[in-house]
């Protein structure tokens, strides 16, 4: 544990920081220091989104004025240290959400592919494309130890929704490699953390080396060729999938080249910070109890933070719940309800003010992300400088189920690529996927358009 | 799936037969040559790979039997056209040639598919990790919860987790099976009995060995290998691998495996104190993360018409759907002795296997995904504060009924009807207080007579009845629905594109009705009157 906090205090902090803002002491001190990089000046531009279910309240999400001049929302009060990094963008719908048989997986799935998504007949889990995500990994995570993240807090939920035909799994996959291929996801802090800074970690102990893994990793691709001079052309897609997933172990794992480089840029602060998180998750893991899922989150965030802070991964997606998810909030005051029922408010007050309460404790989250990144320094900028952050939700209202003027936000430019510090209202249906596009011209990756896209907003780049 | 389609799945299942494609038939470039100019003049501006409007893309369609596998979707697409439908305006409509063409074609195709039944291509596909836990648990002994420590699967089709379409493989997945084969391993090692099983007799060079191996090695620098620690691993490796792939191994195979050990024992293990053992634990782990083990393969014949497949891969089938796992030694035997396409014998083994305490899985995974009620009872949206008596272990003991109910139908009573009703059904204290049933005590679930209180097969389930409920009332619509989707195979179609969501009809008034009069009143809306 770093000088900062008693582990007494931090556990004493889960409950109190809560409601509060941000708390810098939690921050170690080294966090807040320059540290230098192998990456020199050029710093890498990263990307994450952070969703979450069941929409917002829509009378205190967006805020009344626009252009650079606004006041927060009551929802966006917990952004007010990071406004100024801030994009609010009204008005965009996810088309291909619109008229489906279903009201929350449909509108899911897609979110970040902006396609139609497939009714689940036999095998075809379908969500209509490559996910914005994943097409970024594609370009800019090839350098990092792992292309891309993908993160949530729940488990994925079983089965097909019998009255739609729709699998459950499309409520529990944003990032998607293509149609047809859902990325999976980590949902243990702990999991999550060692696969990625296990070895970092200063004083742990390690597992016993495995010398003989690339032997493996090499034999059992034989067995593929093998078995592929049997078989049709569907099963050798499935060994296809075997053969991608096992090199892409062998290309981080056994790339001794590729680690060193990695190691090398791990600065004490980073080792320290890492040491601090893997106490902090084993606290979790003790003494988290019943439904408060904060802390949680806010493990999963950190871990997001650290490896983009190490360049262990330049992009990310983060489910804040599965679709449709029914959380019991009750942790949170004046909450009794859970997520998916209040969200049906029939615009009640009593049930709309819960609603508010917990869309305010999502905002929290997404507040807490952005003023970690935010007080890492890469040369004079931040962190958040030269990430996009984008919190999205597939729906505008839970009570109406509709994917028009979606709650979206975008926190850091990028690079200096996206002029942030506003509130913006684009016209009425405009296709979020022309979101997508933008922020895909921002990382300087020419595509002719994405999902559903009928152009880009150039007036939101710089 | 409906009752009727159970019989027919299992028939599939069991038949043993699957139909691959490969070669490129005169029905299949005839279907081509009508249909995909058609396609590309009036369809394929939407329904194409990069719009898929409505999810459909026409370019997939090459092959004959692709038509008939999504035969339901062709179907649909004949009414649309039929009826002028599609394509739609103001899109050109087809002139009545090309709809005759396109209609008789793709008719002609689906009524041929019904007079003679293909089983379709069978895929390959990845142990659920259901099975992998399962599998581990028949080869090893060990109780390894797959479940827990790899993602999740999903669930495709009709709502299976053993359906190939969602048995993904990513990164994550792989690096955790490589995960799991070291620790799963480890445990065998570190566990004297059970390595003993696997390795009745280790090996380590005396010192005449060491001596020469030195001299060849140091003195001559020649490579070194001598025959004695290979023939031993032989014994044990293949032994291994074949009932984990659960077939024989080629020959191929065999050196493969062979000169892995190999490899692995010459180049630096031999001289360590126990480097044998070393080299064996590193070809187990090898072959536990090899696709062979990993995905069900089944050779696919490049013939154009349904064939048998092989007598190893049906026991495969046969133990996957009433075990979840691998097949066991007997039915290995039969499977090499006898012949499984005989009715007489694959009877018997399946007899056999359902009198086994492992068929309680087929139960555990089949009863529960099949009427959809697990994720309701293991995910409860149900309002805590009206149902307070709606606790854990009530749920538990209502997922319990369906399983064990099921269980007792399938062996002890064998007739599938008393799922549909029933005099009796198979309760604990705890669902039986809940129930209102007397008499019943402890923690053990046992047939109870119930017909005076309203139980009694599968519609007096309190799993289906609150899987087909809302968080705070019943629901008739959502009843109804399962109901004709489950039980009758006759699904509702789903709600016509127009209609309004119900919340959005914001009828602040619905909620001082009750629930017949909110439905009476949606009745008389036109929107909603569906005929």
């Amino acid at each position: 544990m770093t000088k900062s906090i008693s582990r007494r205090n931090l556990l004493r902090g889960l409950g109190a920081s809560i409601a509060l803002p941000f708390m810098e002491s939690l921050v170690p001190k080294q966090l807040l220091a320059n540290t230098p990089t192998r990456l020199g000046s050029k710093r890498p531009q990263r990307f994450a989104a952070v969703y979450m279910p069941n929409g917002v309240h829509p009378d205190r999400w967006t805020p009344t004025q626009f252009g650079s001049n606004f006041e927060l929302s009551p929802l966006l009060q917990p952004l007010k240290h990071v406004k100024d990094k801030l994009l609010v963008v009204g008005g965009l719908v996810n088309k291909n959400s619109v008229r489906t048989v279903e009201g929350h997986f449909t509108k899911t799935a897609n979110i970040l592919t902006s396609m139609p998504v497939a009714r689940t007949v036999d095998s075809n889990v379908d969500s209509g494309g490559i996910s914005v995500d994943q097409l970024m990994a594609n370009h800019i995570g090839k350098t990092s130890l792992f292309p891309s993240l993908q993160y949530g807090l729940d488990r994925m939920s079983s089965g097909v929704c019998k009255s739609t035909g729709i699998t459950r799994l499309y409520g529990s996959a944003i990032s998607w490699q293509s149609g047809t291929k859902p990325c999976s996801r980590e949902i243990d802090p702990r999991m999550a953390f060692d696969r990625m800074f296990r070895s970092y970690v200063p004083g742990k102990i390690q597992p016993a080396a495995d010398p003989y893994r690339q032997s493996v990793l090499d034999v059992v691709k034989n067995d593929v060729q093998r078995l592929n001079k049997q078989m049709g052309i569907e099963d050798k897609n499935k060994m296809g999938e075997y053969l991608d997933a096992v090199r892409s172990i062998e290309k981080r794992l056994d790339n001794l080249d590729s680690l060193k480089d990695f190691e090398a840029q791990i600065t004490p602060d980073m080792r320290d910070e890492l040491k601090c998180m893997d106490i902090r998750i084993d606290e979790w893991a003790e003494y988290a109890e019943g439904v408060d899922v904060t802390e949680k989150a806010r493990l999963m965030i950190d871990i997001m933070v650290l490896a983009f802070w190490s360049d262990a991964s330049r992009v990310a997606t983060f489910m804040l719940g599965n679709s449709a998810s029914n959380r019991n909030f009750s942790f949170l005051d004046g909450v009794h309800d859970t997520h998916h029922a209040v969200s049906h408010h029939k615009s009640d007050p009593r049930l709309m003010e819960q609603y508010a309460r917990i869309g305010f404790w999502h905002m929290e989250q997404y507040a807490y992300f952005l003023e970690r990144l935010n007080a890492i320094k890469e040369g004079d900028q931040t962190l958040l400088d030269n990430s996009m952050i984008l919190f999205c939700s597939g729906l505008r209202d839970g009570m109406r189920h509709s994917p028009y003027d979606l709650p979206i936000l975008i926190g850091g430019s990028g690079g200096g690529r996206i002029k942030t510090g506003q509130n913006i209202r684009m016209e009425d249906k405009t296709p979020l996927a022309n979101l997508h596009h933008t922020m895909l011209t921002a990382m300087d990756i020419e595509v002719n358009g994405f999902g559903d896209s009928n152009g880009y907003f150039s007036e939101l780049l710089v | 799936m409906d009752l009727k389609h159970f019989r027919i799945l299992i028939i599939i299942v069991l038949s043993g037969f699957v139909h691959q494609v490969f070669a490129d038939t005169e029905a299949d470039r005839r279907w081509r040559r009508i249909s995909f100019p058609i396609f590309a003049k009036h369809c394929t501006s939407c329904h194409n790979a990069a719009d898929k409007k409505g999810g459909i893309d026409l370019d997939l369609y090459y092959y004959v039997p692709s038509v008939i596998s999504r035969g339901e979707m062709f179907q649909h697409l004949v009414e649309l056209v039929k009826d002028n439908e599609m394509p739609p305006p103001p899109k050109p409509p087809m002139s009545k040639a090309e709809k005759d063409s396109l209609i008789d074609l793709i008719n002609g195709i689906l009524e041929d598919a019904l007079s003679a039944p293909d089983p379709g291509p069978s895929v390959v596909r990845r142990l659920s990790n259901r099975e992998y836990t399962f599998t581990i648990k028949d080869l090893l002994g060990i109780d390894f919860n797959a479940m827990e420590f790899f993602p999740k699967d999903g669930s495709g089709g009709e709502g299976f987790d053993n359906q190939s379409g969602s048995l993904f493989m990513t990164p994550l997945i792989i690096e955790r099976y490589y995960m799991a084969a070291d620790s799963i391993v480890r445990v065998v090692q570190n566990d004297e009995a059970r390595w003993e099983n696997l390795v009745p007799r280790s090996y380590s060079p005396g010192l005449i060995r060491r001596f020469t191996n030195w001299v060849k090695g140091t003195v001559f620098n020649r490579p070194i290998k001598w025959s004695k620690p290979t023939d031993l691993a032989k014994e044990i490796i293949l032994p291994f691998a074949t009932k984990t792939y659960r077939r024989f191994l080629s020959q191929e195979e065999q050196t493969d495996l062979i000169q892995f050990f190999d490899t692995i024992y010459f180049n630096g293990l031999w001289n360590k104190q126990n480097g044998f053992n070393e080299a064996l634990t590193t070809s187990f782990k090898r072959i536990l993360v090899s696709p062979t083990f990993l995905y069900k393969v089944e050779v696919n014949a490049p013939i154009h018409k349904p064939y048998p497949i092989s007598n190893q891969e049906l026991a495969s089938r046969l133990s996957y759907l009433l075990w979840s796992s691998m097949p066991d030694d007997t039915l290995l035997r039969a499977a090499y002795y006898e012949d499984l396409h005989d009715d007489a014998v694959l009877n018997r083994e399946a007899q056999r296997m359902m009198q086994s305490p492992k068929f309680e899985r087929f139960s555990q995974s089949f009863a529960p995904q099949w009427l959809g009620v697990e994720e309701t009872l293991l995910n409860p949206v149900a309002d805590e504060k009206l149902f307070p008596e709606f606790t854990d272990a009530l749920r538990r003991s209502m997922l319990d009924e369906v399983i064990d109910y099921f269980h007792y139908i399938f062996t002890e009573r064998g007739n599938l009807l008393e799922l549909l009703d029933s005099d009796y059904s198979l309760l604990n204290e705890s669902l039986a207080g809940y129930y209102g049933v007397p008499g019943v005590q402890g923690s053990e679930f046992r047939p109870v007579q119930v017909a005076d209180y309203g139980r009694g097969g599968i519609l007096g389930m309190g799993a289906v009845l609150t899987a087909t409920s809302l968080p705070n009332r019943t629901s008739p619509v959502l009843r109804g629905q399962w109901v004709l989707d489950q039980v009758l195979g006759t699904p509702a179609p789903p709600p016509p594109p127009d209609i309004p969501q119900l919340e959005e009809a914001k009828d602040g008034a619905h909620d001082e009705l009750d629930v017949r009069r909110v439905l009476e009143k949606h009745r008389e809306s036109p929107l909603c009157r569906v005929s």
